[in-house]
């Protein structure tokens, strides 16, 4: 038994849903998620520019007196 | 040749001014109120505290003022002494304190060792405020310093937290007193200005984590000089470059994070979730009407826990915790410890901290990480996008619902975390972290990424802060509670398409 099957082993029952396994359920789901993730790409791309550093970034002077 | 001499004095905090206490006066050529500025910050601190008498020590020898004497003030024509005052805060009045630590004394002999110690710790927690050293320099007297902050909690919809502060031990006169809180000094632009100030605090915090020494701003400065001196020579401190402040953080064996800060949004998110992970950030802030930066460390936040929408300004179905961050309290070196500074949003999209003397752009984050997180705030960030992305499309296609998640990154040693479950989390039971712990195999430090939502009980997704963005290790799911009906749902879907175990 591979630790994720003796993981979930142990889940409780749960209720009956159709799931991810239904194909239309599946187009459904691959749908939301190509919209959702337009509309995250802009906090994506902001994450993504947080980490790109110039010469300059790094070059600043850190002086400030009283 | 002159002997040291001790003298132990406890006095009472009355109507003098902690200066005139020391008898310290201004030294010419600066302007007035300059010098004293950071003591008279600490001054009023403490009578905020309710400290009602002082213990002076008046030979004291610091590590760190020892340090920058060696390498600095040694080298004076003028002989500046090499130990320093101590002054220690308490809340009891002249009388008890006398009578405390007298009896305290007695108990040393008379007790056993474990019961002595909880007697000093129940006497730090009543009375003990802190200590300050006071250097002999007359224009930068505040020294290493390390007072309690502000009382945390909850008032008017807000809560203060300091997450990055750690537990100092003070030996006086044979007792071990302890005081939570993080060291500051003032800047004395001769061994160190902000950015090397800066770094030592938060550096400070670091060790309370991992095993390394404690690093002298003396020290600090000459590692950040080590290989590069764009701005002439390392001593008297002429500022370091943001370059030069990583160059030290690696030279002590840890890991600089720097990040620039894009938006106020994103800025927001990395210092919410930064502190939260009791990381202890340097934020570099430029003044656009001196066009001068400053380094500070944030050492705690308010935190607004009135309902209200919290938005990240770019999606209406991602809300981000971060965003009930309303203030800061960060050391600042030409001010005092723990200065509460509210956040703002620029009018051009920028994070902006209002510090007393005005408001302070925030342009970049700087925080010194174990050199295993390879996943680091930027990154967790983005997981937590995407998981919640894949969330939000299951709810909408499978439980046919629609509606706002909430995330909220951080990272946090294993250990710490295993602990946070057993004591703050009454639902996860002492099973549950068992089987985590004895299943799942920890990193040294996981990274957390709690979701929220209506029709869902939070959710912890940990991830390995080893691995990186290309090859993410989801670690495992569980669900803190398990009141609604989604939520086993949501907690295996997550399990399924990032293969990772459900602790249930």
């Amino acid at each position: 038994m591979t630790l994720k099957q003796d993981m979930t082993a142990i889940a409780p029952q749960e209720r009956e849903i159709t799931g991810l396994d239904d194909p239309e359920v599946r187009r459904r789901f691959e749908e939301s998620l190509r919209r959702l993730q337009k509309q995250t790409k802009p906090l994506i791309d902001a994450v993504r520019s947080s980490e790109r550093l110039s010469q300059r970034d790094l070059a600043i002077r850190i002086n400030t007196r009283l | 040749m002159a002997r040291p001499r001790q003298q132990v004095e406890i006095l009472s905090l009355g109507t003098q001014e902690l200066h005139e206490v020391l008898k310290l006066t201004e030294p010419p050529f600066l302007v007035a109120g300059e010098a004293l500025r950071q003591l008279g910050y600490i001054d009023d601190f403490v009578r905020g505290l309710g400290c009602h008498s002082l213990l002076i020590e008046t030979h004291y020898i610091d590590r760190h003022y020892m340090e920058d004497y060696s390498v600095f003030y040694s080298r004076n024509l003028y002989p500046f002494e090499n130990f320093c005052r101590r002054l220690h805060f308490f809340t009891c009045d002249q009388e008890e304190l006398h009578s405390s630590l007298e009896e305290l004394r007695r108990g040393a002999r008379d007790l056993p060792e474990e019961d002595l110690r909880a007697r000093c710790g129940e006497f730090s927690r009543q009375s003990y405020l802190g200590f300050s050293i006071i250097k002999p320099l007359p224009g930068s007297p505040v020294g290493r310093t390390v007072l309690r902050p502000y009382p945390e909690g909850s008032n008017g919809g807000v809560s203060r937290r300091f997450p990055c502060i750690r537990y100092y031990t003070v030996h006086l006169g044979g007792l071990a007193l302890t005081v939570r809180g993080l060291a500051f000094q003032q800047q004395d632009v001769g061994v160190s200005a902000c950015a090397t100030t800066a770094l030592w605090s938060s550096l400070q915090k670091f060790q309370d984590f991992e095993d390394i020494g404690s690093a002298t701003p003396a020290q600090i400065t000459m590692l950040a000089s080590q290989y590069a001196l764009p701005f002439g020579r390392a001593m008297p401190s002429e500022g370091l470059s943001t370059d030069q402040m990583c160059q030290a953080v690696r030279a002590l064996g840890v890991s600089p994070n720097l990040f620039q800060a894009v938006d106020f949004h994103t800025a927001r998110g990395y210092l919410y979730s930064a502190i939260s992970s009791q990381a202890a950030p340097i934020l570099i802030l430029w003044d656009s009407v001196q066009d001068s930066y400053h380094a500070v460390v944030a050492v705690g936040m308010d935190v607004r826990t009135s309902q209200q929408s919290p938005t990240n300004g770019a999606t209406a179905f991602a809300e981000d915790r971060a965003s009930n961050l309303v203030g800061l309290y960060v050391h600042d070196d030409r001010i005092g410890p723990y200065v509460p500074a509210p956040v703002n949003l620029t009018k051009e999209g920028l994070l902006s901290l209002d510090l007393p003397d005005g408001p302070w752009f925030l342009t970049h984050i700087l925080i010194p990480m174990h050199a295993k997180i390879r996943l680091s705030f930027s990154g967790l960030r983005e997981i937590s996008f995407r998981l919640l992305e894949a969330i939000q499309a299951f709810r909408e296609s499978v439980l046919g619902q629609v509606g706002a998640l909430s995330f909220d990154p951080r990272i946090t040693p294993s250990h710490l975390y295993l602990k946070e479950l057993l004591t703050s989390e009454p639902e996860v039971t002492p099973e549950r972290v068992e089987r985590l712990w004895s299943k799942v195999p920890l990193p040294r430090y996981v990274g957390i990424v709690r979701i929220e939502a209506d029709f869902l009980d939070p959710i912890h997704f940990l991830v390995d802060c080893t691995s990186t963005e290309r090859n993410v290790h989801s670690l495992a799911v569980l669900a803190l509670r398990t009141k609604r009906d989604e939520t086993p749902h949501v907690v295996k879907f997550l399990a399924d398409r990032y293969d990772c175990p459900v602790i249930d």
